[in-house]
C-alpha cells in the first residue's frame, strides 16, 4: 500500500456527478504536513 | 394521499415531498483530500452525512477532518471540534478552538469503519455546527475506537459543500449525503 498518489485532491461535484483530481497546491502540501505533526488521540496507552 | 401508505397507492410530487429524507450524494472517496460540492442548498436546513468503508491507504494510524467550503475550501481558523470516547473499556477526549479545520476521527489500514453526523444549517447564514459518532480501527491501539463527536466553525458563510480530509494518506470508502426535509 502506498502513501501517496499523484491525485491528492479529488473533488466530487453532486450536481453534474463528476469527478476530478489534481495534485496538492504547495499551500496545501505545507497545510498537510503541519496537520501530520498533530498528536494522533487516543494514543497508545503506554506512550 | 394519507399516510401510511399501502399496495396500490400512486404517490404525487406533494407526497414525495413530504418524505422526511432525500438522498443528495453518493461520494467515492480516494484522495487524500476528498472535496464534495454542490451539496448544501437553501433546499434544506439540515443534512446527514454517512460514511462507510473507511480505510487509509498506509496502515499509520492518522486523523481524518472535516472543512466546509463553497467554490474552496474555508481554511479560516474558525473551527472548534471535540470528541469522548472508548476504546476497550479505555476513555479519552479531545478537542480544540480556533482550527482551521475539525477533527472526525482517526483510523488505520483496511479494518473499515464509518461516521455519521448531522450538520446543522450550512447554508443558512448562522454558525454551521455538527454532532454525530464514529466507529473507526486504529492500530496505534489495536482497537476499534467509538466517538460522539462534534464541532463546527463560527462562521456566517453559508457553505456548498464540504471536504473530508486525510492526513498524508489516500483515504477510501463511501461517503452519502442526505437532507432533511424542511415542513
Amino acid at each position: 500500500m502506498s502513501d501517496n498518489t499523484p491525485d491528492d485532491v479529488i473533488e466530487f461535484d453532486a450536481l453534474t456527478g463528476k469527478y476530478t483530481s489534481r495534485p496538492f497546491t504547495d499551500e496545501e502540501r505545507a497545510d498537510n504536513q503541519l496537520r501530520e505533526q498533530a498528536p494522533i488521540t487516543p494514543s497508545p496507552p503506554n506512550a | 394521499m394519507t399516510y401510511p401508505w399501502v399496495s396500490g397507492d400512486v404517490l404525487n410530487a406533494a407526497d414525495l415531498n413530504t418524505l422526511g429524507l432525500v438522498r443528495i450524494s453518493q461520494t467515492t472517496l480516494s484522495g487524500v483530500t476528498n472535496s464534495i460540492s454542490n451539496v448544501f442548498s437553501s433546499t434544506y436546513d439540515n443534512y446527514r452525512i454517512v460514511a462507510h468503508g473507511l480505510t487509509n491507504a498506509s496502515g499509520t494510524t492518522r486523523a481524518v477532518d472535516i472543512r466546509f467550503r463553497t467554490s474552496s475550501d474555508d481554511t479560516s481558523a474558525n473551527y472548534f471540534w471535540s470528541m469522548y470516547g472508548y476504546y476497550g473499556a479505555t476513555p479519552f477526549n479531545s478537542g480544540a478552538g480556533g482550527d482551521t479545520s475539525a477533527e472526525l476521527l482517526s483510523l488505520s489500514g483496511t479494518n473499515g469503519g464509518g461516521f455519521s453526523i448531522d450538520v446543522h444549517g450550512p447554508n443558512v447564514a448562522t454558525a454551521t455546527t455538527y454532532g454525530g459518532q464514529s466507529i473507526t480501527y486504529q492500530g496505534n491501539v489495536s482497537s476499534y475506537v467509538t466517538r460522539m463527536i462534534g464541532g463546527g466553525i463560527g462562521t456566517a458563510t453559508q457553505y456548498t459543500g464540504f471536504s473530508i480530509i486525510g492526513v498524508t494518506d489516500n483515504l477510501g470508502g463511501t461517503v452519502t449525503v442526505y437532507g432533511y426535509t424542511n415542513p
